[in-house]
């Protein structure tokens, strides 16, 4: 080894110390865990020990597929999905672009934090705080109904409203988050550009059109995919607590993890819904797989790997 | 020669006697010498409560631990989890292996079982446990396991009956009293009466969350073995049993059709099925004059205690006792339990043992409770204590035996017979005894399920129409599977009978 690169070592040793911490929790809770995945194969049993335990083949994973509501709830699923990633993306650009536009610090940091608050707010408190709007007998929306001499509706017993009112409830929760991520990215465009752009006459919404957006593509084309990766997983709490699990809405509502949480509460069988979560994660991996390999056709610079 | 065969039958006997009691001498000093073996074993207790750490908790510890002392060399340490995370950290310290010994069993006990986390006792019960066994021995046939047994019934009200549990003063504003309600048809009366009277209050509310207002109308009439599927009770075992699918019964599809009508009446609290107030604080804000729910022995005290209103009761549907209404809710040994025996001894002690009742029950005498009528057997509050205050308290239902204890002072004096009679005259169900095995029909379970949550609460609502409603529910059921389940409970029933006619 000659002599520059044990210099360079010596160099990284306190980077390297640094990074262990992370690295440490990365593989304690991260990948060991993975060993985890054998119980999705097996008939669990505690006296015997999880390596011990006897092996069931794919039996595990029969019910996910043999379920009637099998295409209902996986369709519910990745369509709910697609639609939140585009419709989030969408109005998180657009609240990013209007915070970038506001030029009064103190605005700013106001706007941001209530955009910002809906994230932080449990999602139990959302369902009640839907409730109060959607509710027969006290709900807002209700009772203006009835206010103004018409008929009222009943939200908890019509399907036909929840893809709205779910991707509404979703958005509201979630674009402030992803918004701040899309202000900061943003920020770091190069001020020079737009004062070029106006030297030559470039008005606002040129600005926005041919240097912000194009900009921020790689900003999203990363979200998306990370978003991607868990189109098959859904918010438990959104599609069973907020709808207040009520029955006449469940063809509207079901999803993967709400059909397993229904399925096994009775049974409290372990392996079964370890069967559902690797299913969930195997289909998002590849689909983590298939969405950066058309990317990277599409334009390789922005592919994740 | 008379005097003679007198004296020698009175050695003879005498003899006898002493032969007996040296066997059962015996038979003690071999558990005595597994109970007292010097070491001293900690035996860890848990259970669900509202308070994790009540105030006479390091008390009660000690008091109990006084009272195991001349029995085993054992130290016994309570644990009380909170009941929103109380099935959370059960199943964790079972998969985990950490330290537990008895614990209270609220549902999966099979599965638990299956997947070897729990201790069969049956072959030591006898011996280490021999009161506790003799107190619930009635019921004890209820909880084998395929043929293990786990832990002990408690005892409660086990037999199931529903009834209607409603308002005093509105009752008698309608002038009907409890003795006029007998039927279904007499509980309409009355409620249509009340909405008459009231309408701007909710005549039923449902007896649970989310659910129908007349989620127990059929209570009584089936025995639910698994997922909907089950026997009628008064089906005659001669030629064996027929196993149906409850949903699709005539009975069911009469229940939806009141429903449908009282619903349509407007007897119903609207949006029951997504209502999330509990049943209480719905009648406690002055809005509803009753619910269709539970019937017990102790159901008054039990409702008056948590509205503050006058309540009154009727039994309305049969009683009926099945398998699993006995064996739902046991005291459990976890599998991985250090010395079962000991922790059998501490579990005859609960199920034997006045003190021991009492201390778990009530926590310490003139602290937490003190004796009203010792001849009866009456216990209530000191001075100044109130529930708010209290230190210590467990529920009847999960005390193990209470009926060794004291009876408290709001319950009728002769409460225990009342539920020792309430559970001896209800009928048997023609597969009392006999334990599913789910492990065939996994996938069909989780599937009906998803279909059960999707119907049942509406149709026991009267939300939509019985005639599509319940044809639609059926439907899915058989898509989801039920005819498998009905197969495989039929030959596993006329399997256990086939053995235990």
């Amino acid at each position: 080894m000659n002599s520059k690169k044990k210099k360079m070592l010596k160099r990284a040793i306190p980077l390297y110390i640094m990074v262990a911490p992370g690295f440490i929790y990365l593989l304690i809770n991260n990948y060991i865990p993975m060993l985890g995945i054998v119980i999705a194969f097996k008939n669990l049993n505690f006296s015997k020990g999880i390596l011990k335990s006897d092996w069931a083949g794919l039996s595990n994973f029969e019910y996910l597929f043999k379920a009637p509501d099998a295409f209902l709830i996986t369709r519910n699923t990745i369509l709910y999905n697609v639609a939140f990633i585009v419709v989030n993306t969408v109005v998180a650009i657009v609240i990013a672009i209007i915070l970038s536009e506001i030029r009064s610090k103190m605005k700013v940091k106001i706007f941001q934090s209530c955009v910002l608050i809906p994230s932080l707010i449990s999602i139990i408190i959302v369902s009640y705080l839907a409730y109060a709007f959607l509710s027969g007998r006290t709900g807002f929306i209700n009772g203006s109904l009835a206010a103004a001499g018409k008929d009222t509706i009943s939200f908890y017993t019509e399907p036909k409203y929840w893809p709205a009112i779910l991707i509404f409830i979703n958005c509201w929760k979630g674009a402030g988050y992803s918004s701040i991520i899309y202000l900061a990215a943003i920020l770091g465009i190069d001020q020079e550009m737009y004062e070029a752009a106006e030297i030559d006459g470039a008005t606002r919404w040129n600005k926005i059109r041919f240097i912000t957006l194009p900009m921020l593509k790689s900003t999203v084309i990363t979200l998306t995919l990370m978003n991607v990766g868990r189109i098959f997983y859904s918010d438990f709490g959104l599609f069973y607590q907020v709808p207040m699990n009520s029955g006449a809405l469940i063809n509207a509502t079901n999803t993967i993890d709400t059909y397993v949480y229904r399925g096994l509460i009775e049974l409290g069988d372990i392996s079964m819904s370890s069967a559902a979560c690797v299913y969930q994660s195997l289909v998002g991996f590849v689909l983590v797989l298939t969405a950066n390999w058309v990317t990277k056709k599409l334009s390789s610079e922005n592919a994740l790997f | 020669m008379k005097k003679k065969l007198v004296s020698g039958l009175l050695v003879a006997a005498m003899s006898l006697s002493m032969l007996a009691g040296s066997i059962v001498s015996l038979a003690d000093e071999a558990t005595d010498a597994v109970l007292k073996d010097g070491d001293t074993t900690e035996i860890l207790m848990v259970w669900p409560g509202s308070n994790a750490s009540p105030a006479s908790m390091q008390e009660v510890e000690d008091a109990m631990n006084e009272l195991i002392a001349p029995v085993a060399d054992a130290k016994i340490k309570l644990q009380i989890i909170e009941w929103g995370a109380y099935d959370d950290q059960i199943n964790l310290m079972l998969s985990s292996g950490e330290k537990l010994d008895i614990f209270l069993g609220t549902s999966n006990i099979r599965e638990r079982g299956q997947r070897g986390q729990l201790y069969d006792i049956a072959e030591d019960v006898q011996t280490y446990a021999p009161d506790a066994y003799a107190a619930m021995e009635r019921y004890i046939n209820a909880c084998y396991f395929d043929g293990a047994l786990y832990g002990l019934p408690i005892y409660r009200d086990m037999a199931a009956q529903a009834g209607l549990i409603c308002r005093k003063d509105i009752l008698d504003e309608t002038g009907f009293t409890v003795d006029d309600v007998k039927t279904m048809d007499d509980v309409e009366k009355v409620i249509e009466k009340v909405h008459e009277l009231h309408p701007e209050m909710y005549a039923l509310i449902p007896s649970d969350l989310k659910s129908g207002c007349l989620l127990n109308y059929i209570k009584g009439q089936f025995d639910d073995i698994s997922s909907g599927v089950g026997v009628a009770m008064d089906d005659d075992t001669s030629d064996g049993v027929t196993v149906v699918n409850i949903y699709d019964t005539d009975e069911y599809k009469e229940m939806a059709k009141v429903a449908y009508d009282w619903n349509q009446k407007g007897y119903f609290m609207p949006d029951s099925t997504t209502n999330t107030t509990p049943r209480q604080d719905i009648l406690k804000a002055n809005n509803a004059f009753g619910y269709f729910g539970n019937y017990h022995p102790g159901i008054v005290t039990q409702e008056v205690m948590n509205t503050g209103m006058d309540i009154v009761a009727m039994p309305i549907t049969e009683k009926s006792l099945s398998t699993q209404s006995v064996n739902n809710i046991e005291w459990l040994v976890a599998a991985q339990t250090e010395n079962p025996e000991k922790t059998l001894a501490v579990l005859n002690l609960l199920y034997s043992s006045a003190d021991f009742q009492n201390l778990f029950r009530y926590g310490i005498e003139g602290k937490d409770y003190e004796v009203k009528d010792a001849e009866k057997g009456i216990a209530g509050y000191p001075e100044g204590v109130t529930s708010a205050t209290v230190g210590w308290g467990n529920e009847m239902w999960l005390s193990g035996n209470a009926s060794v204890g004291y009876a408290w002072e709001t319950d009728p004096e002769d409460v225990f017979e009342k539920y020792s009679e309430f559970n001896d005259t209800a009928t048997l169900s023609p597969l009392y005894g006999f334990i599913y095995d789910t492990s065939n029909v996994k996938n069909e379970i989780t599937a009906i399920s998803n279909v059960k949550d999707k119907y049942k609460a509406i149709i026991e609502n009267g939300d939509a129409d019985p005639e599509t409603a319940v044809a639609e529910f059926n439907e899915e059921l058989k898509a989801a599977g039920i005819d498998h389940i009905i197969e495989d409970v039929q030959a596993q029933a006329d399997a256990w009978l086939a053995e235990n006619k």
